[in-house]
């Protein structure tokens, strides 16, 4: 028979009514708690019977200390008095067990154990909860101003997009937390202070739970989406979990060392940093030196200048073929994301530098807007991507002007202007479908029919 | 409306402090108080400790000796203060409660 059991337990920390009650009825099982943690719970075996438990908080107590503190061993020799005996700490948790049939609490003063509690919470919940909070407000406001600077690259990207839900589903949570701690402190303490009663912690924590999965799921949604491979994310949860291991397993190492508590605490945070660099440093090598081809494969390299370059075969929707009787030898790419907002697909076809190639080239992007209100939202930040610049009286000219659209067959076109020349670079709307399309010569009525009658919808 | 802390004492307070009159080792309060109050009133020993604590942080009582985990307390002018004023808020009290009841509350 297995004399120690692991349970997966989720409690909020000060929430010790469940826990005393779990506890209780572990004990009636024949299971007493011999090392709480933040997710799996360590049972020792023991008779089956009844005991009472009694979860007390030391605020001054930290998870970094090597053993208990002088004043946690003065509290527990107080507590030994009376019987109770000391089962697990966990930072500033004490819990205890007593075998007799109505002990004397431990707790007997309702206004000392809400502020204990609250002294206790403000040393270990409340600041990682607030931290949580301000890291899930910063980078909603980043996903905003993403979006107002770069509205067709943020709805179109799925590790930007659907980040945001993904955040507002960890915060909601964390919210409901803090609004429910504190609101169970002004009670608490109110009702302590008129009637010498504690008011019962009742905390359901099911819907955040669901929420938190929700949230994983669309994190894990977002990944995939991004073309990012089911083995390239084991490896990042595999790797964060030996980073959050190790760094464990060298914590409780250096408790057992009898390190210092402020000691452990900077070394446990400096190697955290330092593994964690580690790991992104050595993400962005990867990339830089063997390159992402966003899951294409090259067809084939050639040598330019004493540089290697790659030469893609992928399918383009539009070819310098189908609108001129041209030969020449190009490598034709295709890349993009795509949301269930917008679409956002980025095709070159460039020549290959080699003699007797002189075939133009020609690049377009085509941007599909599945959702009607945000066209407008796409179509400005197209337009905003070039700017006028103004020096004095001097004007330099970087920006779209309106030409005629009937060329195009479209709703409005728009003809780039750079300093004093106008570039083959047009901006295209028909009804839900943006074409941004760089020429590389200048472009006859006819090429520009035929463009349009095989972009435009 | 809440508290303002020690502003008035609890019961549990209001006996730690009592016990303290002399000289005592804090373990002992255990004890004291429960034979005081004929088992009418009993402090737990999370509750002793943590108050122990913010009296000492508040200056209501003074810590005399320290022989390993043992410590001794007194009770300070200060908290000599708190403990007469929380007397003469519970003779006031027994007195309105007398006004009111008359002869039937003793």
């Amino acid at each position: 028979m297995k004399d120690i059991k692991y349970r997966f337990e989720q409690f909020a920390f000060y929430d010790h009514d469940a826990i005393k009650e779990r506890l209780e009825a572990m004990a009636l099982q024949g299971w007493l708690i011999e090392k709480p943690g933040n997710f799996i719970w360590r049972y020792r075996r023991i008779e089956p019977k009844k005991l009472h438990v009694a979860v007390t908080y030391f605020p001054n107590a930290s998870e970094f200390d090597p053993g208990p503190t002088e004043g946690q061993q003065m509290m527990e020799q107080f507590a030994k008095k009376d019987g109770w005996k000391i089962a697990a700490r966990w930072g500033q948790m004490q819990i205890f067990y007593n075998e007799a049939e109505e002990p004397t609490p431990i707790e007997t003063d309702a206004v000392t154990q809400v502020e204990t509690i609250h002294r206790a919470m403000r040393k270990n919940m409340l600041p990682t909860h607030f931290i949580l909070l301000a890291l899930c407000i910063y980078q909603l406001c980043f996903s905003v101003v993403d979006f107002i600077y770069d509205s067709v690259d943020f709805l179109s990207a799925p590790a930007s997009l659907y980040m945001v839900p993904s955040w507002i589903l960890i915060l909601i949570p964390i919210i409901i937390e803090i609004c429910f701690y504190f609101s169970w402190y002004k009670k608490a303490k109110t009702i302590a202070e008129e009637r010498d009663e504690f008011l019962s912690i009742k905390r359901n924590h099911a819907g955040s739970y669901i929420l938190l999965l929700l949230s994983l799921l669309i994190i894990i949604i977002a990944f995939v989406s991004s073309g990012i491979t089911f083995a390239a994310m084991l490896i990042w949860i595999v790797v964060m979990g030996v980073i959050i291991f190790t760094v464990n397993m060298l914590k409780n190492r250096m408790k057992r060392k009898g390190v210092s508590r402020n000691l452990n605490r900077f070394m446990s945070i400096g190697i955290t940093f330092i593994l964690t660099l580690i790991f992104i440093y050595g993400v962005v090598f990867i990339i830089i030196r063997y390159g992402t081809n966003y899951g294409r494969t090259p067809v084939g390299t050639y040598e330019h200048y004493g540089t290697t370059l790659k030469i893609y075969d992928d399918p383009l929707p539009l070819e310098i073929e189908d609108i001129m009787d041209i030969d020449g030898q190009w490598s034709k790419e295709a890349r993009g994301n795509e949301t269930i907002f917008v679409s956002d697909m980025r095709y070159n076809q460039r020549s290959i530098f080699i003699e007797e190639n002189e075939g133009p080239d020609l690049s377009y992007r085509i941007i599909d807007v599945k959702v009607p209100f945000l066209y407008d939202f796409c179509k400005e930040s197209l337009l905003n991507e070039y700017q006028d610049e103004v020096y004095d009286d001097y004007i330099f000219y970087n920006s779209y002007f309106t030409v005629d659209a009937s060329d195009w067959n479209a709703g409005e076109v728009y003809q780039l202007r750079w300093s004093d020349s106008i570039l083959n670079t047009y901006l295209v709307c028909w009804e839900n479908r943006i074409v941004e399309i760089k020429f590389y010569w200048e472009p006859t009525k006819e090429q520009i029919a035929k463009v349009a009658e095989i972009l435009g919808k | 409306m809440p508290r303002e802390k020690f502003r008035t004492l609890t019961e549990q307070m209001f006996y730690i402090l009592l016990c303290l009159k002399e000289e005592c080792y804090g373990m002992d309060i255990l004890d004291k108080i429960p034979a005081m109050t004929g088992k009418r009133v009993s402090v737990g020993s999370g509750t002793l400790y943590n108050l122990l604590e913010q009296f000492l942080e508040a200056d209501m009582i003074l810590e005399t000796k320290v022989e390993g985990r043992k410590r001794s307390y007194i009770l300070t002018e200060k908290g000599r203060e708190m403990l007469d004023k929380e007397y003469a808020r519970i003779k006031a009290q027994a007195q309105d409660y007398r006004a009111i009841f008359g002869e039937e509350a003793t």
